[in-house]
């Protein structure tokens, strides 16, 4: 009797203990997943990063120990391996030679989910222990408004003014006329093609489609069917770098009304641009475009890169990757469609760099910031990840002469930016899961867009309630 | 304690001797036992109290703290998410404990026989749990591929054109709970142990008495192992009822197909961590700490209706 007496104890400890442990616990089974980023994440960034920090710190440490006069700066930055990687190794190299005073030490700190602001930050600014400077995607920051030093002021003083920038790099790192940080570059996408199915399908390799219903007749031709089962897709809108915001600027529509600060997901134009994409899986056969989506693998066994899928929307990184991948692709980059075959535009994302509050450096922190975002210097190191720098003069000046990236530098000053809300994590998430809950009859695109709508706009009144 | 009470009435100066010597040695327990209780308390304990506190105000670790009562339950109880949530770790619950009781037995009744290569047996069924959950994710990911999966292949190969698993809201949550029967080595384990612990006596008395293998696995066996059986079905459903690395994993924190996958905490994680609604997520975690105490403590009612343990009646 006593022993199982004492056996219910120990069961019922455990039980105790366990659910102290998971009430407790929830930050250390997240990073569990940490080395597992998010793919949206990756999508957003446009350049997936996971990898460890040992390269950039080992060097940066044993530099700072010959030059110990100097102020050291710690610069967080998601990006460890690859091109994007070598970016950030060869700016800080760069910026150290340049500095009597400052020694900028880059560490590679991963992303929660988002790679916007991290709750790492958050935390280490509530511990009173920020870095001195921090790399994120502009569209997240504005939520976390309390955990950045506001940069007009330093901006106003050193003549860093929107003019130096695309409008929507400098938008965009702008909440209610406060700056969060400096735009640092940007991301766009367009219609990449595959050349040689275009010739099987009997359609003109440089004549790529400019409308809607022309991508939809493309599409058409180049899907190939064989024992019923499709084999390639001409085209699949969501898929690569389709987004809802994609699509919804294609169409014409608009996330946000500035006057009214209410966000506008349910616009008529993107309740277009959801049935559409909507309705082109349907033609197709939602089963058969799920098993695709679902199937497709990523670098090279992307099924544009690998011959399975004729045209997709994604981004100008997609260069260096198929160049990588598969270098005899034959393949052109051509707007992103619309309805009317006029008006192009891309969705543009980027980070800014920010400088988180109560930083003990603030003067070196901003000069180092102010060197990466303005410098021509360090701009034209944006050619290495092929990403864009957020200044339109040094993007004509490191690509003017590739042809391939003569589309994007056409409709980049057009270009389109996330709205800067107190609830862009919450929005960009909802969005980015629409079409699925709209191919799976979870109601209505309409319905869908109605209901995140509300969603976000209540999000947003809360939070500006408690401000 | 005992035999240190009957010296006392013989030997006064001697226990006066014993205590302090053991009130000596307390001494250092405690000290070698502090690093932990301080860990505790700091780590387990702070926090833990701190959530109730949270829990009734907006807190996102950056700005300050705004009490706003019972708003954050209230919101809760209206977030269609909440209850996409819980409608999902239920019927994982649901499904996923009964099959890992009745899988595991199952498993652990056939490598208790003694048969060739036992051991090796053992060690094949245990090595799934020694990977990670993530790698297991990703390698059920590519097994479960609609276009290039195994084992839509196989099922091809017999003609049966295969679901699309992880790529449909219907087949997704069945998808789950397979891969989550991979680890499931571990209560295969415990059951193994809590075989080995059942008297060789009752099995040949039940020989004696002519009875068949499975009777006496139904009238002898079973319930002789049901209180490892308790045992593991109460770690299962708090594991069921917390599931979160798998279809994290699995979906990178969306819960796609059409929230299929979108389990009570990984929303729980995504306020928290993604939209650093600190409040809220408290909420949340004593919403499911409730949840699972009760579901606990009605379990252990109905155990004394059908747990036997060794000794009793």
């Amino acid at each position: 009797m006593g022993i199982n007496k004492r056996l219910k104890m120990v069961c019922l400890c455990l039980v105790v203990l366990l659910g102290i442990t998971m009430l407790g616990g929830c930050s250390s089974q997240g990073n569990e997943n940490g080395a597992n980023q998010s793919s949206s994440a990756a999508n957003q960034s446009g350049s997936s990063n996971n990898a460890s920090e040992s390269t950039d710190t080992g060097n940066s440490k044993s530099s700072q120990s010959t030059q110990k006069e100097k102020t050291k700066i710690v610069f967080w930055h998601n990006w460890a391996t690859g091109p994007s990687g070598e970016s950030i190794k060869k700016s800080v190299e760069e910026f150290n030679k340049s500095q009597d005073d400052i020694i900028v030490e880059p560490l590679f700190v991963a992303t929660d989910a988002g790679d916007s602001i991290t709750s790492k930050l958050l935390t280490a600014v509530a511990a009173g222990n920020p870095p001195d400077v921090m790399l994120a995607s502009r569209y997240g920051i504005a939520e976390y408004m309390d955990a950045v030093t506001i940069l007009n002021d330093l901006a106003e003083r050193d003549n860093i003014n929107a003019d130096m920038f695309y409008e929507w790099a400098w938008e965009e790192a702008t909440y209610d006329g406060q700056l969060l940080g400096l735009p640092y570059d940007g991301t766009a996408r367009a219609l990449f093609y595959n050349k040689d199915h275009f010739k099987e399908a009997g359609l003109d390799p440089e004549k790529p489609p400019l409308t809607i219903s022309e991508l939809e007749e493309y599409a058409k031709k180049l899907t190939i069917r064989e024992n019923g089962k499709i084999t390639r897709f001409g085209f699949i809108p969501w898929y690569g770098e389709g987004w809802l915001y994609t699509w919804g600027w294609a169409f014409g529509g608009e996330f946000y009304d500035k006057e009214t600060g209410k966000v506008t997901a349910n616009h008529p134009k993107i309740v277009e641009a959801l049935t559409w994409m909507t309705s082109f899986a349907e033609q197709f056969g939602i089963e058969n475009v799920t098993n695709f989506t679902s199937s497709a693998g990523s670098a090279a066994m992307n099924p544009f890169i690998s011959g399975q899928l004729s045209m997709m929307v994604t981004g100008n990184w997609m260069i260096a990757q198929i160049e990588q991948y598969n270098s005899d692709l034959n393949y052109g980059i051509s707007y992103i469609p619309t309805p009317d075959g006029k008006n192009f535009t891309t969705y543009v994302g980027g980070r800014a760099l920010i400088i988180p509050k109560g930083v003990k450096n603030l003067e070196e922190a901003w000069t180092f910031v102010k060197w990466m975002c303005t410098s021509e210097e360090a701009q034209s190191l944006k050619k290495m990840t092929g990403e864009f720098s957020a200044r339109p003069d040094v993007n004509a000046k490191i690509y003017g002469d590739d042809p391939r990236q003569k589309i994007f530098l056409e409709v980049l000053p057009n270009g389109k930016h996330r709205p800067v809300i107190l609830a862009g994590n919450m929005m960009w998430d909802e969005l980015a899961k629409a079409p699925d809950l709209v191919i799976n009859k979870q109601g209505t695109p309409k319905e869908i867009l109605d209901q995140i709508t509300d969603k976000i706009n209540s999000e947003i009144e809360k939070k500006k309630r408690s401000q | 304690m005992f035999s240190a009470r009957t010296i006392a009435g013989i030997r006064p100066r001697m226990v006066w001797k014993r205590r302090g010597i053991e009130s000596r040695r307390a001494k250092y327990g405690y000290i070698f036992a502090l690093p932990w209780m301080t860990g505790l308390l700091l780590f387990y304990a702070y926090p833990l109290l701190s959530s109730i506190y949270y829990s009734f105000n907006k807190y996102n670790v950056i700005s300050p703290v705004e009490w706003v009562g019972l708003n954050n339950y209230k919101e809760l109880f209206n977030d269609p998410l909440f209850w996409t949530g819980i409608k999902n770790t239920l019927y994982y619950a649901l499904f996923a404990v009964p099959i890992s009781v009745v899988l595991g037995i199952s498993l652990a009744l056939l490598l208790n026989m003694p048969i060739r290569w036992r051991s090796f047996f053992r060690t094949v069924f245990f090595i799934p749990t020694l990977v990670p959950v993530v790698a297991t994710a990703i390698i059920w990911q590519w097994l479960l591929n609609p276009q290039f999966g195994l084992i839509n292949h196989l099922l091809e190969t017999i003609g049966i054109g295969g679901p699309p698993w992880l790529g449909d809201p219907k087949w997704s949550k069945p998808s789950l709970i397979l891969m989550a029967q991979w680890g499931i080595g571990n209560s295969v384990i415990i059951y193994l142990a809590g075989l080995q612990d059942i008297s060789k006596d009752y099995d040949d008395a039940a020989r004696v008495d002519g009875a068949s293998g499975l009777r006496k696995v139904w009238h002898i066996t079973l319930p002789l192992l049901t209180p490892v059986i308790f045992f593991n079905m109460i770690m299962g459903i708090i594991n069921a009822l917390q599931v979160f690395t798998l279809p994290y994993a699995l979906t990178y924190g969306t819960g796609n197909p059409a929230n299929s996958l979108l389990f009570y905490s990984m929303h729980l994680y995504n306020n928290a961590f993604l939209y650093m609604k600190m409040g809220y997520a408290s909420a949340m975690a004593w919403i499911l700490f409730i949840v699972i105490m009760t579901i606990t403590l009605l379990l252990f009612r109905s155990s004394s209706r059908w747990v036997y343990y060794h000794g009793d009646q």
